[in-house]
């Protein structure tokens, strides 16, 4: 059962790990000072939450999300890292296409591990997936990073929020010690929020690769449904609202304070009803037979 | 010099009569089952099984070392009639089943002792392969349906799941997990 305990010291060396960083490449007055300090600073804080979960415990690596936080999130923190837009862009590319094959990697998904012909996708389902999801990926993460350069602070309440109800949701979903990765990336991104400005979309960006693997691994490697899955990962991209809705119409143009609340407000919303539905799903599944186990008999 | 040959003509047919040929056995899946039991917060314990199993094992009673045992069960029809346990066992949390869809005995050595065998074999749970020994003990036989023999063992052990590589939640579902098999062959 998650320790409150173990989370909170998790959270709190997140947040710790992530500030340092970050004040250390404030000196560096510089676009490298700022682009290190959000993406290092973000990926360390998550880092140092995971170990101190204990997520990180064994190498080689045993789970695919064991797999994922020591193989690409940090070559992620390096993507973010590079000043140059175009070098960025293409390592974004090759980040997004590379998480969900290393995900599955020797799964039941992608490998006969229960005698010939039993995996679970053919190589045709398996290529348009891998596909697929690079694209989800690496649209989602250059969208949300692009309003992160000018939005930075709300962007990263908007990420927090989605990466603490993240955890939750994975965690009600059946991946109890994995979802707690959550709660180290929304502590992390908290930073980014609470410290502001230039640092956030490189921060943002490493986070949203992040909750894209953990949203991956648990709806493939436990209980998370799609639609839960599809509505957190995309519930940063409502943060966008007001400004499409600002470019539409130039009488639609909103109070500077209103925009930056529906670009928090919006996508918390959509998290908000993914852990509704996740609640629900497991009151239901906890109840057994009518008059039987409920949830508090399983706890 | 006709008496001689007759004479062991006759030892090479009480020699060939003597001897029993091992008996292969089909596990028959409707008399076998794998059941186990985990330590709740040290306030009880939880009940589980698996449901889909397959398998097959040897007997030879003229050389039991020659018997071999391998059953298998797939990891993902673990059952403790709880949806959401069920779904959390099957999790990375604990058997991982996505990445580790089987667990498996194979013997690797047979000893006969009293009323049974004395197994040693490989168990492999969650990726991990160690050796164990158990003692099986059954081995009466029976004809059911007509014309079918079958017999059948029973085997109770425990052994630690952290060895196994599933050490999460440590402080709340024990690590020592009794486990019980029992099953019933039919002779090929």
């Amino acid at each position: 059962m998650p320790d409150p305990i173990v989370i909170l010291k998790a959270v709190v060396l997140a947040a710790v790990t992530t500030s340092i960083v970050i004040l250390i490449a404030s000196r560096l007055q510089s676009r490298l000072g700022t682009r290190l300090g959000g993406a290092v600073g973000t990926g360390a804080g998550a880092l140092a939450g995971a170990w101190m979960l204990g997520l990180i415990s064994r190498i080689p690596p045993s789970d695919a999300l064991e797999r994922f936080l020591l193989f690409l999130f940090p070559i992620a923190v390096v993507t973010e890292s590079i000043t140059r837009d175009r070098i960025r862009s293409i390592l974004r590319l090759v980040v997004s296409a590379s998480v969900t094959p290393l995900i599955v990697y020797k799964s039941s998904y992608v490998t006969d591990l229960f005698g010939p012909g039993s995996r679970e996708w053919s190589p045709a389902v398996t290529a348009a997936i891998y596909v697929g999801l690079a694209i989800v990926l690496f649209a989602t993460w250059t969208a949300v990073s692009r309003l992160a350069e000018r939005s930075g602070r709300s962007v990263a309440f908007a990420v927090a929020g989605t990466a603490g109800g993240t955890a939750v949701t994975v965690m009600l979903s059946g991946y109890a010690s994995g979802g707690q990765l959550g709660m180290a990336v929304a502590a992390a991104v908290g930073v980014l929020a609470l410290l502001g400005g230039r640092h956030s979309s490189p921060g943002i960006g490493v986070a949203t690769v992040g909750l894209f693997s953990l949203l991956v691994v648990g709806r493939l490697f436990a209980g998370l449904t799609t639609l839960n899955a599809v509505l957190l990962f995309a519930a940063p991209l409502f943060a966008w609202f007001p400004d499409l809705l600002a470019r539409r119409s130039n009488s639609m143009r909103l109070a500077t304070s209103l925009q930056t609340g529906l670009r928090i407000a919006l996508p918390l919303a959509v998290v908000a009803v993914a852990l509704v539905l996740a609640q629900q799903k497991f009151a239901a599944d906890s109840a057994g037979h009518p008059g039987e186990a409920s949830s508090s008999d399983y706890q | 010099m006709n008496v001689r040959l007759m004479s062991f003509a006759t030892l090479i047919t009480m020699i060939a009569a003597l001897h029993v040929r091992a008996d292969d056995y089909a596990l028959d899946v409707t008399h076998a089952a794998v059941s186990f039991q985990i330590s709740h917060f040290g306030l009880s314990m939880t009940h589980g099984r698996f449901k889909d199993l397959k398998g097959s094992f040897t007997i030879d009673s003229a050389k039991p070392s020659a018997s071999k045992f391998e059953l298998i069960a797939k990891a993902d029809s673990v059952d403790t009639d709880n949806a959401k346990r069920d779904e959390h066992l099957k999790s990375p949390d604990f058997f991982n089943t996505k990445q580790h869809p089987v667990v498996s005995f194979k013997s690797t050595a047979v000893k006969a002792i009293k009323d049974g065998y004395e197994v040693t074999g490989d168990l492999s749970l969650h990726g991990v392969t160690k050796p164990i020994t158990v003692k099986l003990s059954g081995g009466k036989t029976a004809e059911f349906p007509k014309g079918v023999t079958r017999t059948g063992y029973t085997t109770n052990f425990t052994i630690k799941r952290s060895e196994f590589g599933m050490d999460k939640m440590l402080e709340g579902i024990g690590d020592d997990v009794q486990i019980s098999v029992s099953f019933e062959g039919t002779k090929k």
